[in-house]
């Protein structure tokens, strides 16, 4: 119902700061119709090849890269929204970031949303080519 | 005395957000409609929501301005899931609730609709501010969740002990349903894979005149909790048969009756659809018959056009949100006198 939403097609890439490969990056949409603090989304999940990469790799940004967060810190979020119009990008901290060739990566993002018992959620698993 | 007609901008969440066309795209695409007024999810296209600077609301009002619809209700969330480990207070809830109350009169709204589920015990903490700002207060009455909910329930007995011009409903149209939506079929055939006997078995229901909600027991103790019968879950293959059992709860075909019954309570509707076919109705709902009766108990207000179709794409497969809002205000205004001599 949503996972039309998550991993935006083509938005994967390696991360390189000051000439180093710190991890790899992807962006998606909100699973949702509206946007909600920070605290709301459940959780961020990312598997390469099959493999869950540990939740405390995971950092987000719902700004455009103004702020960095981990997944734990987000918990307390409260005030500052992740928008509905806006893509965030999710990032996984793995120095050298993914290697050459093809992978399988799987994103599932969920939000707790205050009148249904079970968080929403959306996920999209997709075939990337690393050059 | 009449039936007016508006769009709700969750229709358009799509066209707004993957579509990329912003405030003033939606809003014309719904004036383009001939509708006469828009209903807002403050949420979902208000930058910052409660906490939005001066200058998103000027720029949010100017469109609003400019489309020349009519205002007619923004919709509301309670954030009580707010933080991972524990529900919101009471007091806490009133506190966000207050907020998008002021947010929703600098947008110039008098109606604000919380979602079903509210707990009514905001009502009299919040009613002093809502009548400074004459904001008027009406929860969802949204299928799987009508009137027979606990929680709605207790809203409708608050409702009626408080007794105030600026607390009542708003009836979701998905309460009226005789047919379970095709879209909705498809989409848990084709892309989940839930088996034709369970479909057919769902389809049976409505087809013999009630729905699954009222079919279906449900726990003593857990309103929400539906039980099915093994003629049923004989044909659970995997978790997606029982999902889609569970889902079709969510439509009812609940008696006209109710809007005798509620008329004087009622603040506005969601004239929720799923699919507008090419014969120019909608699919599950009979808009002909909810209209006639809306003329016959004399309703003078708005019925928003509410989308929920885009839910049952599949994937890959485009959204005619747009489209489809457009055929349904064309629809609404082919039986806008339904009923009337």
């Amino acid at each position: 119902m949503f996972d039309g939403y998550i991993f935006t097609e083509g938005s994967l890439s390696n991360v390189e700061v000051d000439g180093k490969v710190i991890g790899y990056e992807m962006r998606t949409r909100i699973p949702y119709y509206r946007g909600i603090p920070l605290s709301m989304v459940h959780d961020v999940e990312v598997e390469v090849d099959g493999t869950a990469v540990p939740r405390e790799d995971i950092r987000f940004t719902a700004d455009g890269g103004e702020h960095w967060w981990t997944l734990a810190e987000m918990e307390t979020v409260t005030t500052f929204r992740w928008e509905y119009e806006d893509e965030a990008t999710v990032r996984v901290l793995a120095p050298g970031g993914l290697a050459p060739g093809d992978h399988e990566v799987l994103l599932r993002v969920s939000a707790r949303v205050a009148y249904i018992p079970v968080p929403f959620s959306g996920e999209m698993r997709r075939r990337v080519t690393i050059g | 005395m009449a039936i007016k007609t508006g769009v709700s901008l969750y229709s358009l969440q799509d066209a707004y957000g993957r579509g990329g066309l912003g405030v003033d795209g939606v809003l014309d695409a719904v004036a383009a409609t001939g509708t006469q007024g828009v209903e807002i999810l403050s949420d979902q296209m208000v930058r910052g929501a409660a906490r939005a600077t001066d200058e998103t609301i000027d720029a949010f009002n100017a469109s609003l301005d400019r489309s020349g619809l009519t205002r007619v209700a923004n919709d509301i969330f309670i954030n009580s899931s707010l933080y991972k480990n524990r529900w919101l207070t009471l007091e806490e809830q009133c506190e966000l609730l207050a907020a998008d109350l002021r947010l929703t009169h600098r947008l110039g709204f008098h109606l604000v609709r919380v979602v079903s589920q509210t707990d009514p015990g905001v009502i009299r903490r919040v009613l002093p501010l809502a009548e400074k700002l004459d904001v008027a207060l009406a929860v969802e009455v949204h299928a799987g969740m009508s009137f027979d909910h606990p929680l709605t329930a207790a809203w409708i007995e608050e409702m009626k002990t408080v007794k105030h011009p600026l607390v009542g409903l708003v009836v979701d149209f998905g309460i009226y349903c005789q047919r379970h939506p095709r879209v909705s079929t498809r989409y848990f055939q084709q892309a989940l894979g839930v088996n034709d006997d369970v479909v057919a078995y769902i389809d049976d229901i409505f087809a013999s005149g009630t729905d699954p909600r009222q079919f279906f027991p449900r726990h003593p103790d857990n309103p929400d909790d539906y039980m099915f019968p093994e003629e049923l879950t004989r044909h659970f293959k995997h978790f997606q048969d029982r999902f889609y059992c569970m889902m079709s709860t969510g439509y009812e075909n609940t008696s006209l009756d109710t809007l005798d019954e509620f008329a004087p309570y009622i603040k506005s509707f969601h004239g929720k659809f799923w699919e507008v076919t090419d014969e120019g109705e909608e699919y599950s709902i009979d808009y002909g018959r909810v209209f006639e009766r809306l003329n016959r108990i004399g309703w003078d207000g708005f019925v928003c056009s509410e989308y929920e179709g885009q839910r049952f794409a599949l994937p890959g497969e485009p959204i005619h949100d747009i489209e489809q809002v457009a055929k349904h205000q064309a629809m609404m205004r082919a039986h806008l006198n339904d009923g009337l001599n």
